[in-house]
């Protein structure tokens, strides 16, 4: 089961409904999805609330899943829309990005060998990224951290390439000022 | 450094550990469970149908109750000895409805082996008891469901109609505690002992805070599949009675839950 192809798993789990070949599907991609949530939300809590969101309207609908894409680009459109619906909602309070964030979880969640100096350089990185508007943010998280085309990040995002190249190079002039700024390049 | 390589190392530093990705899998999973996405056949949710039959058991059982009570009239005191004996029936799973719980028991087991402790339906809500891997491991026991059912009536009905049920599918010998409904403070405890002679020792507590506060316990040796009524309480001028009833989850096809 391990080896079968998403697609596979998705014909066999619709058909099926054998819930081993969802949780399958879950394992595989729920370390991609938290990660492009996280950048996006900046909050280990919501990370983990909206990926489980995701997956929710995943299971919800993958019986009309029409196999016009991999699963993992429509997987990705998904993760990208519950995201945005989420900052949208969010509107009133945008993300705000805390210097020390009281969340005792983050131990759990990161990687706990982080110098003062690297922990200082990771906030100003996630307070630079939390200035930027969603569309931008979406647009490097999915081309720098996740390494997506610009064609795979205007799919993922459902808007044009140029618009998408567009946002990534305001992204980056934005990043690069802001970080510059503070010393951190 | 460039922006690109120092937003990968600030997103390398930012992922979630194996662990907690493996905590959050489960969780989808049981999220799934709770929101009625278990289908083990593929075609149609399980806990949708079994609702919605147990609607229609719970329906007839209230046309059954009119009929008694039109026919009893002229039969004297057995009228409401009728009426109770329709309303224990319908503290009774049907075949089919066992088979769907067994179904997705088996299931839900095979995905979380030596971890499911107990699985329960009520009233909508719907809760898996997971134990952590660390934890532990489950009881390799038989389980066992019980159902439990309030009915109320008011005076002057004839009719009793169901007010709140709830199944919880648990092994011999675990102790479970349970709140089985999300918007309430329900709280059910649990456990049960599978005696010969299709009995079992059964030790059930139940503290109700929705819709109705009740609080009742039961601590007896009772019969497979038979249907007890465990409390009796009137308030104002509405009775409400509580019935419960075991029953064990058999082996599917030879396969050993």
């Amino acid at each position: 089961m391990e080896s079968l192809a998403d697609e596979h798993l998705v014909r066999q789990y619709v058909e099926s409904g054998e819930l081993r070949l969802f949780d399958t599907l879950v394992r595989r991609h729920i370390g991609k999805v938290r990660a492009m949530i996280y950048p996006m939300v900046l909050s280990d809590a919501d990370a983990d609330e909206l990926t489980q969101e995701v997956f929710c309207r995943v299971i919800d609908g993958i019986h009309g899943f029409n196999h016009r894409s991999a699963f993992a680009t429509w997987l990705h459109r998904i993760t990208m829309n519950t995201t945005c619906n989420f900052l949208k909602r969010k509107t009133r309070n945008p993300v705000e990005h805390r210097e020390a964030p009281p969340d005792l979880s983050v131990a759990r969640h990161t990687h706990p060998d982080k110098t003062v100096m690297a922990r200082e350089a990771d906030a100003q990185l996630s307070a630079a990224l939390a200035e930027l508007s969603p569309p931008l943010r979406a647009a490097i998280v999915l081309t720098a951290i996740h390494g997506m085309s610009v064609r795979e990040a205007a799919h993922a995002e459902g808007c044009l390439a140029a618009t998408l190249y567009w946002r990534v190079h305001q992204a980056r002039k934005l990043l690069r000022a802001r970080l510059s700024e503070e010393g951190g390049i | 450094m460039k922006i690109e390589e120092r937003l990968k190392n600030w997103s390398a530093g930012h992922e979630a550990t194996p662990g907690h990705l493996d905590g959050l899998a489960k969780q989808v999973i049981v999220n799934a469970a709770r929101q009625g996405y278990l289908r083990p056949n593929g075609n149609a949710p399980i806990w949708t149908p079994f609702l919605s039959k147990l609607g229609y058991v719970l329906t007839g059982a209230v046309v059954a109750g009119v009929i008694f009570f039109l026919c009893g009239r002229h039969s004297g005191s057995q009228t409401s000895d009728t009426a109770a004996d329709s309303v224990a029936r319908m503290a009774k799973p049907t075949p089919d409805q066992m088979n769907a719980i067994r179904r997705i028991f088996a299931e839900t087991t095979r995905l979380f082996p030596k971890q499911l402790r107990w699985m329960a339906q009520s009233n909508g809500d719907m809760g898996l008891g997971v134990e952590d891997e660390s934890g532990n491991p489950v009881a390799d026991t038989p389980p066992m469901l019980v159902r439990m059912v309030v009915v109320s009536r008011s005076d002057g009905e004839s009719a009793w109609r169901p007010l709140w049920s709830t199944d919880v599918v648990l092994r011999g010998e675990e102790l479970v505690e349970i709140s089985p409904n999300r918007n309430s403070a329900n709280k059910l405890t649990m456990w049960v002992y599978p005696l010969q002679n299709g009995r079992v020792a059964v030790d059930t507590a139940v503290d109700l805070d929705k819709p109705l506060k009740l609080a009742s316990r039961l601590n007896s040796v009772v019969k497979v599949g038979e249907p007890a009524e465990v409390a009796t309480v009137r308030m104002g001028d509405t009775e409400y009675r509580l019935f419960q009833t075991i029953e064990p989850l058999n082996c599917i096809k030879g396969q050993k839950i």
